[in-house]
């Protein structure tokens, strides 16, 4: 690998999965969470709880597939797109377009 | 990144354990001595024996309360039991915002304490998750330390998968990393289960801070009545006689486990309560604790109120249970104990690996990691006996006593994180341990000469919190200078490795 690229390319990959690791892993799980909750037609607090309570696993799935991934482009895409169909998932349940 | 899983989650583990570890040493060492919160605050407090019943306590605690705190909205009062002597009272002050009085009592006087000013053990559990940075950021910092931590563990299982063979595997004769490796893992399986649960719950205790956005998305109806209570103007209302509901509370529990708990809600209006609560039983959820409640009116027994049901507030009022492990008797407490101690050799190992493995490469990175892996590992300590021995030193009249003690913990520490910029690496290792290796194993001693009455009395009446602090103090003091001990040999070691290069220097 470091035959293959420069040490500041090697830099900008680690920078690239730390902030998809940090940044994406945790809106990742603030997303699921609120889709979760939105999901579960439970009372509030109950709901709240069982919502809330896996998200820091899902984070820390989010971190380890982060630098797990082949290349950085794959552990971005990896995190955006679940991300983005858990955001999908919230603003339709919680009003939709109709809202 | 790398080439296999396995090799990108070895770098994962390496530095989600090295980038926060001085802050999750300090945390797992305050933690751990949480554990012993009670017991520590009655080392630092020596003035005040356990004298009298909790039911006892109970009255004088509420004739204090409606001396101090006649036109309060909302009293609570912790009384003591074998773990703790003085009762604290808390109230709301009367009028607008949410301001608070706080006093200690003396349950066998029922009047504030005259015992010298000390944080005591509350000063572990706070610094535990608020590393003594102002509110919220403390927290904040701790529930990143504790994601760190968790992401470590899960790095660290996948890359020493082979670690639970490796258990039987412990060769401390070879070379020193080999040896470090060896006890870093063994540390880790012995209890891997507990790491788990206490870097998970931490996160768990404080989520709704960490994670509110499935609250805000589902802010309902039971929020906005919660927040908008309206507030008493009727005039202030007649209460009931609590000595028939403490004789109540008698006959339905023990002494043993008697009423731990006293709070009155809603005082002056005609929705006033009554609810006395009994000391942890061995339930781990803290839901699980028994209650009795009374109308603050006429004194009648209300029924119970209905508890959270629901797999969610299961899982979470366990997972906080057993973070606090209030459910544990003296074994149990004990062995959580050791496990603290455990994570804290853990994390510890970890930091000093990072640096065995790179100190030949040298650089500002490796030198900057050392020195600070010194003013954590073998700083800390000499800050906390600090602590302890200001808390026999300064005089008993100090005004901010407490916060006396505290600056001096602070200030030892400060000092802690000098000493290696002017010092030799290993030499300051070694001076830092052996001066804190003989704090602790002085402390005994200074706490007889300077309350030796106190010890005395302790003695006479087996008080194994004052006896068994000194002798925990003792065993702390020892672990330091055995780890003093060995520095001091590779001090020899790296003495004579240095002069034979000067002897022959093509070999350098």
């Amino acid at each position: 690998m470091a035959a293959v690229s420069s040490p500041a390319r090697h830099r900008l990959g680690i920078a690239a999965r730390t902030l998809a690791a940090v940044a994406g892993g945790y809106t990742l799980a603030a997303f699921t969470t609120t889709a979760f909750a939105l999901a579960l037609r439970l009372p509030r607090s109950e709901a709240v709880m069982v919502a809330t309570l896996p998200s820091f696993l899902v984070f820390a799935a989010a971190v380890v597939w982060a630098f797990a991934a082949r290349t950085a482009w794959r552990a971005w895409a990896g995190i955006l797109a679940p991300t983005l169909a858990a955001a999908g998932v919230t603003w339709w349940l919680h009003g939709g377009p109709g809202s | 990144m790398k080439e296999t899983f396995r090799q990108s989650m070895s770098w994962l583990h390496t530095w989600s354990g090295l980038l926060l570890g001085w802050v999750l040493f300090a945390i797992f060492v305050t933690g751990t001595a949480t554990y012993f919160r009670w017991e520590i605050t009655r080392w630092m407090q020596p003035e005040i024996r356990q004298a009298g019943t909790p039911y006892d306590a109970a009255l004088a605690a509420w004739q204090r309360l409606d001396t101090v705190a006649a036109d309060s909205p909302q009293w609570f009062a912790e009384l003591p039991d074998d773990r703790t002597a003085s009762t604290t009272l808390f109230w709301r002050h009367a009028g607008p915002g949410r301001r608070f009085g706080r006093e200690t009592l003396d349950p066998a006087t029922g009047q504030p304490v005259v015992a010298r000013d000390t944080r005591g053990g509350e000063f572990f559990y706070r610094f535990h998750f608020q590393l003594q940075l102002p509110h919220p950021w403390g927290r904040y910092l701790a529930g990143v330390a504790a994601m760190f931590m968790f992401v470590a563990l899960i790095s660290g299982v996948i890359t020493h998968r082979k670690m639970f063979a490796d258990f039987f595997t412990f060769r401390p004769g070879r070379a020193p990393l080999r040896a470090w490796l060896d006890f870093h893992n063994v540390t880790a399986v012995l209890a891997l289960p507990f790491y788990f649960m206490i870097s998970y719950s931490a996160l768990v205790i404080f989520m709704t801070m960490y994670m509110p956005w499935g609250g805000r998305v589902l802010a309902g109806p039971e929020s906005a009545a919660r927040g908008s209570r309206p507030a008493a103007a009727e005039a202030w209302g007649a209460s009931a006689d609590f000595a028939p509901m403490l004789v109540l509370a008698q006959e339905a529990w023990d002494t043993d486990r008697a009423v731990k708990r006293i709070e009155v809600a809603n005082r002056g209006t005609d929705r006033c309560t009554v609810t006395l609560t009994r000391a942890d039983g061995p339930k781990i959820s803290l839901n699980a604790r028994e209650q009795l409640r009374f109308d603050g009116v006429t004194g009648a027994l209300l029924d119970p109120m209905p508890p959270n049901t629901g797999p969610g507030t299961a899982v979470h009022d366990a997972l906080y249970g057993l973070h606090l492990a209030r459910f544990a008797g003296p074994a149990l407490r004990w062995s959580f104990f050791i496990m603290g101690m455990f994570g804290t050799a853990l994390v510890a190992t970890g930091m000093v690996m990072w640096t065995m493995k790179r100190r030949a490469r040298g650089g500002a990175g490796v030198a900057l990691v050392e020195r600070l892996n010194i003013t954590a590992i073998a700083g800390l300590p000499v800050a906390i006996a600090a602590l302890f021995w200001a808390n026999r030193l300064l005089p008993v009249g100090l005004a901010d006593r407490g916060d006396w003690e505290v600056y001096c913990f602070l200030c030892a520490w400060g000092f802690m994180l000098m000493h290696p910029l002017v010092r030799p690496v290993m030499h300051a290792w070694h001076e830092q341990l052996r001066l804190g290796a003989a704090l602790f194993l002085l402390l005994p001693l200074l706490d007889a000469l300077t309350a030796g009455t106190y010890l005395r009395a302790a003695w006479q009446h087996r008080d194994w919190a004052h006896l068994g602090f000194n002798a925990a103090m003792l065993a702390c003091g020892l672990l330091l200078h055995v780890a003093a001990g060995r520095v001091h040999r590779r001090l020899g070691i790296a003495a004579t490795a240095t002069t034979v290069p000067a002897a022959a220097p093509s070999r350098a």
